[in-house]
């Protein structure tokens, strides 16, 4: 595996040999996007806060790894910190930054010794660029994970997101000039520094299958390569991408890219698949999604913070069997009203999950409906 | 916005509620919560307004204001885990411990909770026992891994 390789700061000390715009300038030109899920630019991130003024700028690793199905960072971090810890060193000089944390998940309190040791094997090299890094627990919030939550996380108030603009770039951390990359971005850039790169996807796959795990595919990989080395036992029936990126039905040929996946009205994100045989009831699994964004709405915002408990109520009385008919068409109204006004990403794209669902799997929800004795509906 | 964090001839100049959710998960560590008296003087400690503290203690799941049990067992019940049994677990637990999720059992040795995802998916179902990822759990006897981890656990207190 390419993530795999340890370059043993050798891209390190290549970065700083170039100028910071001429390593800025390769990141771009690589192509790398963000792989925590939003897919921005890397290199164009880098250049915003390049071009900011000022001594002080901060950059932050986002190590808050919540989506559910995702495992990749834990993965590096566990198998190759070096390969991080280069990675944020190098983005460290692109961007001028003085100053770094390591946003790590309170989940993930047994891999902090990786990150310890690898920090401490190579602080000659982060104090050549006068750069300090610390890591920073977090203690259980999967709205950390957005780029603003973080930032307020750090200074010690709810990690609950800013609005945008002003962006971090401008206004981040302590109001300094932020850049906040993820652990898997970062980690892609030294093999991007070092030469030998090719644009590969980290896939977490889970679920129903015999042998899951990490596996890196190429960009224009299908959901059947993927599934091929997952092996499942049982026929797959349908594909999640992680809680906030909906469901598609499992179709071998189906391209496993952001395009691919948003033209069956689901989205790849951080390149979670758990996959779902057919033994397995859609709406069951939906009541779980819907569970976890009321338990991780951060309330910000009224429409995640009371829709969710709406879509929940509802999910609750179908799978119960006490559903209505009336309840399908309700599931939309909720779920399009919570992704057209809520305030962040979390709220946004909490109710992928059942409208996708909707689309894709309509006759399971109506079959629950069926089986109902039809009570009114006295909520 | 004014600049909080400075840097100045002698270093770097802490923000002081930069501290404060280092400073919480001491006060849990030493205490097992974080006690309303506890709070109170961090706060004033601190030079915080005390809603803050309270804010931010109860934003986060793995921060409490009531005690608990020595240990907590924390099963993750997202996706991955749940389309491997999770709640089987969940259900095996509640009747081998007689304690439902969210409770702590007597004699306040153990206390068992749901968590979201602990990115373990490729081993599920999992689970925390403190800050321990436990894989692989057996659905049906919940008994036998339960026993085990606790003698891990105690090896490692000792």
């Amino acid at each position: 595996m390419q993530i795999l390789k340890n370059t043993k700061f050798k891209a390190f000390h290549k970065a700083l040999s170039l100028s910071a715009e001429e390593v800025i300038e390769q990141v771009k030109t690589s192509g790398l996007t963000g792989r925590g899920g939003a897919h921005f630019p890397t290199g164009l991130k880098w250049q915003f806060i390049h071009k900011e003024k000022g001594p002080d700028k901060i950059l932050i690793c986002n190590a808050d790894e919540g989506e559910p199905g995702t495992f990749k960072d834990r993965f590096i971090i566990r198998n190759n910190p070096e390969l991080l810890i280069e990675g944020i060193a190098i983005a460290a000089y692109a961007i001028g930054a003085n100053r770094g944390y390591i946003y790590l998940r309170a989940e993930y309190k047994n891999l902090r010794p990786h990150l310890e040791w690898a920090i401490k094997n190579h602080q000659n090299e982060l104090a050549q660029i006068h750069f300090r890094l610390d890591i920073f627990m977090g203690q259980g919030a999967y709205i950390c994970g957005d780029e603003t939550a973080i930032m307020n996380s750090i200074e010690g108030y709810r990690g609950e997101p800013r609005s945008k603009p002003p962006y971090p770039a401008q206004l981040g951390l302590f109001g300094l000039p932020t850049c906040i990359n993820n652990v898997t971005t970062l980690s892609n850039v030294p093999l991007i520094i070092d030469g030998d790169w090719s644009d590969f996807r980290l896939f977490s796959l889970s679920g129903n299958v015999s042998k899951p795990g990490v596996y890196e595919l190429p960009p224009d990989s299908s959901a059947g390569d993927l599934l091929a080395l997952g092996n499942p036992s049982k026929p797959i029936k349908a594909l999640f991408f992680g809680c906030a990126g909906g469901c598609v039905p499992y179709d071998p040929k189906l391209k496993l890219s952001k395009e691919g996946v948003a033209d069956q009205g689901a989205m790849i994100g951080s390149f979670a698949v758990i996959a779902v045989d057919e033994d397995q009831s859609i709406p069951a699994i939906c009541r779980n999604i819907a569970e976890f964004f009321v338990h991780e709405s951060c309330g910000g915002c009224t429409p995640c913070r009371e829709g969710n408990v709406k879509v929940l109520n509802i999910l609750n009385r179908l799978t119960s069997g006490d559903g209505i008919p009336e309840d399908i068409d309700r599931l939309i109204a909720w779920g399009n009203f919570i992704q057209d006004c809520a305030f962040c990403g979390l709220g946004q794209t909490s109710n992928n999950h059942v409208l996708s669902a909707l689309t894709h799997f309509r006759k399971e929800f109506e079959e629950l409906c069926k089986s109902s004795s039809m009570k009114p509906v006295t909520r | 916005m004014s600049l909080l964090f400075k840097n100045t001839k002698s270093g770097w100049k802490k923000e002081s509620s930069e501290l404060l959710l280092s400073r919480l998960v001491e006060i849990q560590a030493q205490d097992g919560f974080c006690s309303e008296v506890r709070l109170r003087n961090l706060a004033e400690e601190m030079q915080l307004p005390l809603t803050q503290v309270y804010e931010v203690v109860t934003f986060y799941s793995f921060l409490r204001t009531h005690p608990a049990g020595h240990h907590t067992l924390m099963i993750c019940n997202s996706p991955s885990c749940f389309v491997n049994g999770s709640e089987k677990l969940l259900q095996n637990l509640e009747n081998y411990l007689h304690i439902k999720r969210g409770e702590t059992s007597s004699g306040e040795t153990i206390s068992l909770r749901c968590t979201s995802c602990i990115g373990c998916c490729n081993e599920a179902p999992a689970a925390l026992l403190d800050d321990l990822p436990l894989t692989k759990l057996d659905t049906q006897h919940p008994d036998q891994w339960l026993k085990e981890s606790y003698a891990n656990i105690k090896e490692h207190e000792i």
